[in-house]
């Protein structure tokens, strides 16, 4: 009995309730970033359903369902976010991993996941709208910031990052409130399938 | 969705136009064969039956971005050497707008190629020709299932909306307002969206999705005819080409 079941989840990557939450969250990501723009708030927020997932089902799903979102992003919205989807998979990575040491259980945790998250994602989008889109992309209004900035300073990365980290911290933060609110209330019976030592009451 | 040989194309031939296009744009000096590139995907989108659509995404995206570019690269740029132009508050560098005009291009002929990808393919097409090409069945769902959510969490959404605004709650009004409506219209979708995974789970379990040394079958019959694979064949080699020739004039400068 103990043999056969194990035949049947060893070999398989990924098993199917960690197959069928990442859509969802994939879902639950684009959701985060239509609603923004419907609602006209000068955010993303597209990171709630990467950060479930990073405590639901780990660091690497995170990263992949990060990966997915902007892939997605790209294929609805607009092409301009295919190159970000490195981004969003580090950072998904990054908060898998700081959620496995167990800093999702207190708040002092999540503001620590909070800081080190908006770095990473400021540091890595920066390269990235330095050197594949030459310092701004021209989605919204940052890119103007980034010029005034630039016009002053005389440096391309240091305009780009300054722009990019306050527009990060504002981002995330709203992010993460938003999730940790969420894993707090959602049902144990669900919770206690993927991990169940994500709460701090227990 | 009209039949013609862009959209008859297998997948996974028009997956690969897009590296193969878009590297051969970056490895080669100057801008001239990305040009030549661009052209060719234009004159694609027109054969598709989506040149129109397809011009207005280009324009929308490519202005911005060129404005962008010029004005960052143009004024700032620290290899600017030889000046076109004084502006007063800066001036206009030739090398930066060079710099400016290679990327522009290479953007477009990225941009461009996926966009014809995207629009002339179906789905279910794509995710059956690459489960067929050694993709695991996981893969295949993934992209699907992900493709698929988006409107119905789309609808639920609008659901969920106008329940609370037959509760009472704002969705209008200044920015602190309309960040907090973000809760009440979140939180419900990623609730209820949460606990459909488990009916999904269920569902696939119940099909022997996860059964291994079966042989699956599918319902969609992907065609992979010789034009395709010649075409295959012919990006690879002209890749290899332009980036050996690039080389070449690199290394005998």
């Amino acid at each position: 009995m103990k043999r056969q079941g194990r035949r049947v989840n060893s070999g398989s990557l990924i098993s199917t309730k960690v197959l069928v939450l990442i859509p969802i969250a994939v879902g639950i990501n684009l959701l985060g970033g239509t609603l923004c723009s419907t609602l006209k708030l000068p955010l993303f927020l597209d990171m709630i359903g990467t950060i479930l997932v990073a405590c639901l089902s780990g660091p690497w799903m995170a990263g992949l369902c990060g990966l997915l979102t902007n892939l997605f992003l790209s294929v609805v919205a607009n092409p301009i976010y295919l190159p970000y989807a490195f981004v969003s998979f580090l950072c998904g990575v990054v908060t898998g991993y700081l959620v496995k040491m167990g800093l999702f259980k207190s708040k002092l945790g999540v503001v620590i996941i909070w800081l080190t998250c908006s770095l990473v994602n400021t540091i890595a989008a920066s390269l990235i709208t330095v050197y594949v889109y030459g310092g701004a992309s021209g989605v919204n209004s940052t890119s103007l910031a980034t010029i005034a900035l630039l016009a002053t300073t005389k440096k391309i990365f240091l305009s780009v990052m300054s722009t990019a980290m306050i527009e990060n911290l504002l981002d995330k933060a709203i992010v993460f409130i938003i999730a940790y609110t969420i894993i707090n209330k959602i049902p144990s019976h669900f919770l206690n399938q993927y991990s169940p030592n994500l709460r701090s009451d227990r | 969705m009209t039949d013609n040989w862009v959209r008859r194309l297998n997948p996974k031939t028009k997956l690969l136009m897009i590296p193969v296009f878009g590297i051969a744009t970056i490895v080669s000096p100057g801008m001239l064969l990305g040009l030549f590139l661009l052209l060719v995907v234009i004159v694609m989108a027109w054969q598709a039956n989506i040149i129109k659509k397809f011009l207005q995404t280009m324009i929308s995206f490519g202005i911005p971005i060129a404005v962008m570019l010029f004005i960052i690269q143009g004024l700032y740029s620290p290899q600017n050497h030889t000046y076109v132009a004084n502006l007063g508050f800066a001036k206009l560098g030739l090398e930066g707008l060079m710099y400016g005009g290679k990327l522009l291009v290479t953007l477009l002929v990225f941009m461009g190629s996926f966009y014809l990808f995207n629009k002339t393919i179906y789905s279910g097409e794509l995710a059956a020709a690459l489960i067929k090409s050694s993709l695991s069945d996981k893969g295949g769902y993934l992209i699907l299932a992900s493709l698929n959510v988006v409107p119905q969490m789309k609808r639920q959404l609008q659901v969920i909306k106008e329940a609370q605004e037959a509760r009472g709650v704002q969705t209008g009004g200044s920015l602190l307002t309309r960040i907090k409506v973000f809760i009440p219209l979140m939180g419900p979708v990623i609730l209820s969206s949460l606990i459909d995974t488990q009916e999904r789970g269920m569902a696939l379990e119940l099909r022997g999705f996860d059964l291994k040394n079966v042989s699956k079958t599918s319902y969609i019959q992907v065609v992979d005819t010789k034009l395709d694979k010649l075409f295959r064949i012919g990006m690879l080699l002209f890749l290899i080409i332009v980036t050996a020739f690039s080389i070449y004039l690199k290394v005998r400068r």
